[in-house]
């Protein structure tokens, strides 16, 4: 049977966003497993081993529980607002990832634009902080949604300027041809030459994706769950797989830039049409340290947050995006 | 006790906020408001069951009102229908993360009405077990603190340490949290075979963890010491004046220990250092804490070496009833001086029993230093006092 | 901020030493910790020991133990003596002191190694020993008699 309906563009799109829409969910269900797993194994524990052999089964197990617990909303919340924003929340998480190249071929959408369109849509998932915390009319989680738009409008502007110095390198805003610029060799990737950038990338995105020490608008022992308090079921899970998928997106955008998307460290290591392994392992290999980092530190305070962001990080990014530019154009 | 040089006077709550607050003339005109919330009884930073109502400019507290009593259980009362030697379990139940202490006061008062001698092997042995409490109640302290702050990890890896020290509390006593071990007269039986060597192995092992496990994942950590340094922040009169004991004192410069300037027990035999710090704000109060379990390995080595042989009860008679009159006990609890005054009519149940808990006074802090700090300090501060639920209810 | 980092790095490198440490959970329902001697646990009686002296039933803080006593000619000679027809231990007062034990003459009431209690109904937690059930609800009147307080009153005002 031949493959060529997927040539046509709408039915190929579609097919495509649904993959990608199952893989987002799945890599939810799988993180937050993850994230138990890493949590127990650094804190001297098992972790959940009761579900399924080794408690793989455990995600299944809390997903069915989630599906049928109450969806619980204050009296005096505001319904809809209420109820879209978890809504308004995942599904500029998991559009992202359309723009995502897994491997040479398999890419859904091979904008020209990637990298701006990943900008534009990431910013939206502060709106879906700010509406289910103006939803739920709760002095805890209003607190946690001011607390959510600022630190994500602030750490936009790292993220962003970040980005200019691959950009400035690659010559393009697509992620495919920056992926590509970057075959050879892992001397050949990006994350050496632009190493301020490659850290204040990560920061940023841990910042972007809330997760500790930038997990603020969540802030569980001070505002005991922030923009989500007031959220319970499906609703919540959903929260959390938008939260799971955004970490998830942060890491595969960091893996794409600065650590060459799917090439391989060294060229013998050519795996062909199962390149996107490589993908994968150096994902879940950011993933683990975005993990391993949640479950050292401690939580930063507002204003050292906003000081970081914007006294140490937007500094260093414009420091190196002028010697980048310097160096090219003497180059 | 008090240095000569005294620390530069209280702070205002516009001095400590420093430019956060926006003013009254700013408040006016764009018709600003504060916003009043409550925080507790129930929510997971605050030691059990203590509500706050607080007043909040953006984030910046202006005021706090803590209300206290959501767990009072009448221990005082309840303690004057019983007989004497049944109200040592009902003391347990005070500060449930360092018990021992608490029996430990109680029994040093009754023995002060019935002018009783204890045999120097029951002396020792409470001591130890005090000490041993010490480190049982001081690293879960600095798990809270850090969990407060948002570290999920040291919480359990500190406890681990109190998981262990448990098991060794229940091959003593029988129990692992309410002992009911320290009598009127001395100690309920002596230590079990082997006791004393498994003790010494626990602590060397301690002292091994305690340095990578609770200082080098703490201390060094620039987010830890950005969210602790200069917060909470006490002066040494503002301190003497709340009437502070305890590491909250300690930590300000205040070399005041119980164990030390009113000598109890076996401690008098002991060799050891009262730990202090200068700064006065919660990561000096961390330092005092994990000085003081060090101290406390010390001291425990020290019994250890020179444990007395003998009884370990004296003979007070079947019924206790002590003369009439009064007596007082003191101690050092994990969290500052922990006093008991027990009054005697010549029944076999005291008339009246009044515990100082080192908690309620520490409490009164919070509205003192609060204000002016981001909402985001409190935890930090509460870190700081570490109070606990059942000790400033009672 | 000269030495950024570094504290972060050297915990990120103790929790990674963590993360092959041999773990420490005890795995409880499928693992169970041999108890100390000492520890106690639920207590039980002897009822065929039992001289019915109401000595627990006195010192008990929380009043848990009730004993319904009646003068019966137990071994047959004919002098009849105290026997304890209903005695109930409620577990969900009991707060595991031990001090009934330590007052036993006979050692009749001792603690086991059961620790596992757990009901629907808070009644179900009083445990029956006697041949008669006795009402769990009703608080046994307090044994001790308070003494008068005396004329020379407590030297200190201790409310203060």
């Amino acid at each position: 049977m031949s493959l060529d309906i997927l040539n046509h563009e709408p039915l190929r799109f579609l097919i495509s966003f649904a993959l990608i829409l199952f893989l987002v969910l799945n890599l939810a269900a799988i993180l937050t497993l993850a994230e138990r797993k890493v949590s127990a194994y650094i804190q001297l524990r098992y972790g959940p081993n009761r579900v399924g052999p080794r408690g793989l089964l455990q995600p299944a197990a809390d997903i069915f529980k989630l599906f049928t617990k109450e969806n619980v909303s204050p009296n005096r919340a505001d319904r809809w607002i209420f109820l879209a924003a978890p809504i308004a929340m995942f599904i500029p998480a998991a559009a992202v990832w359309l723009v995502i190249p897994f491997a040479p071929e398999a890419v859904v959408a091979d904008l020209n634009i990637a990298i701006v369109f990943f900008i534009a849509i990431t910013s939206i998932g502060a709106l879906g902080v700010i509406m289910a915390g103006y939803g739920s009319r709760s002095n805890f989680s209003l607190l946690g949604a001011l607390r959510g738009a600022a630190q994500m409008i602030s750490y936009e502007v790292p993220l962003i300027l970040s980005l200019l110095g691959v950009i400035l390198l690659a010559g393009s805003l697509s992620l495919v041809d920056i992926v590509n610029a970057q075959s050879g060799g892992f001397w050949h990737w990006y994350f050496l030459p632009q190493f301020p950038m490659f850290v204040v990338f990560y920061i940023a995105g841990l910042a972007e994706a809330r997760r500790v020490p930038f997990d603020l608008p969540e802030g569980e022992s001070e505002i005991s769950g922030g923009f989500m308090v007031e959220y319970s079921g499906m609703t919540w899970g959903l929260i959390q797989a938008s939260e799971f998928a955004s970490m998830g997106l942060i890491s595969a955008l960091h893996v794409t830039l600065f650590l060459g998307g799917w090439q391989p460290p060294v060229e013998f290591l050519d795996l062909g049409n199962f390149d996107w392994i490589w993908f994968g392992l150096k994902t879940a290999l950011i993933m683990f340290t975005f993990q391993w980092i949640r479950w050292t530190v401690p939580r930063l305070r507002m204003d050292q947050l906003m000081d970081f962001g914007w006294k140490i990080l937007v500094p260093i990014c414009l420091v190196w995006l002028l010697v980048t530019a310097g160096v090219m154009l003497i180059i | 006790m008090i240095r000569e040089e005294r620390g530069a006077g209280e702070q205002t709550v516009e001095e400590r906020a420093s430019g956060r607050l926006a003013g009254t003339a700013i408040r006016d005109e764009f018709g600003l408001e504060t916003l009043d919330m409550n925080m507790g009884p129930q929510h997971p930073a605050m030691h059990g069951l203590l509500r706050l109502i607080l007043q909040l400019d953006g984030e910046t507290v202006v005021r706090c009102d803590p209300v206290m009593g959501y767990l009072h259980r009448s221990k005082e009362k309840i303690s004057e229908n019983r007989m004497y030697p049944a109200v040592v379990p009902i003391t347990d139940r005070i500060d449930y993360m360092n018990n021992i202490a608490m029996e430990y006061g109680y029994c040093m008062a009754v023995e002060d009405l019935l002018e009783a001698e204890i045999p120097p092997r029951a002396d020792a042995i409470r001591a130890l077990l005090n000490e041993l409490g010490r480190i049982m109640s001081h690293i879960p302290s600095i798990g809270f603190l850090l969990l407060e702050l948002g570290a999920f990890t040291p919480i359990l890896y500190a406890f681990r340490e109190r998981e262990r020290i448990q098991d060794m509390f229940e091959a003593i006593t029988g129990a692992r949290m309410m002992f009911h071990y320290i009598r009127i007269g001395g100690v309920k039986s002596d230590l079990p075979e082997g006791m004393p060597e498994r003790m010494w192995e626990y602590v060397e092992s301690l002292e091994e963890r305690l340095n990578p496990d609770f200082i080098d994942l703490i201390e060094g950590n620039e987010i830890f010491v950005a969210r602790t340094r200069n917060v909470g922040k006490i002066t040494q009169e503002k301190a003497v004046e709340m009437g502070l004991t305890g590491p909250p004192l300690r930590c300000t410069g205040v070399s005041y220990d119980v164990r030390r300037d009113y000598t109890y027990g076996w401690y008098k035999n002991l060799d050891f250092n009262v730990i202090t710090d200068e700064a006065g704000d919660v990561e000096a109060s961390y330092r005092v804490r994990i000085g003081e379990v060090r101290e406390s390995i010390r001291m425990i080595k020290q019994i250890l070496e020179a444990l007395p042989e003998g009884e370990v009860m004296a003979d007070l008679g079947r019924r206790i009833r002590p003369p009439e009159g009064d007596g007082f006990g003191r101690a050092e609890s994990a969290r500052g001086e922990y006093a008991v005054h027990v009054v005697s009519d010549g029944s076999d149940t005291p008339y009246r029993v009044h515990y100082r808990t080192p908690c309620t006074v520490n409490m009164q802090l919070l509205q003192e230093i609060v204000p002016g700090h981001y909402l985001p300090d409190i935890m930090p501060i509460m870190g700081l006092i570490d109070p606990v639920s059942g000790a400033w209810d009672k | 901020m000269p030495k950024l980092g570094q504290g972060i790095l050297k915990g990120m490198g103790i929790t990674l030493k963590h993360l092959f440490d041999k773990k420490v959970t005890r795995q409880y329902p499928d693992y169970k910790r041999p108890l100390p001697e000492r520890s106690r646990g639920m207590l039980t009686v002897d009822m065929d020991r039992c001289i019915a002296c109401l000595q627990c039933q006195r010192i008990c803080p929380d009043h848990c133990i009730s004993i319904e006593q009646e003068k019966r000619d137990i071994d047959g000679s004919g002098k009849p003596k105290p026997y304890a027809v209903g005695f109930v231990i409620d577990d969900s007062r009991c707060l595991y002191c031990g001090l009934c034990v330590e007052v036993c003459p006979v050692n009749c009431i001792y603690h086991t190694e059961e620790f596992e209690i757990q009901a629907y109904n808070r009644l179900e937690l009083a445990r029956q020993f006697g041949e008669r059930p006795v009402d769990p609800t009703i608080d046994p009147k307090p044994t001790v008699k308070k003494k008068k307080p005396a004329k020379t009153a407590p030297k200190k005002d201790t409310t203060a």
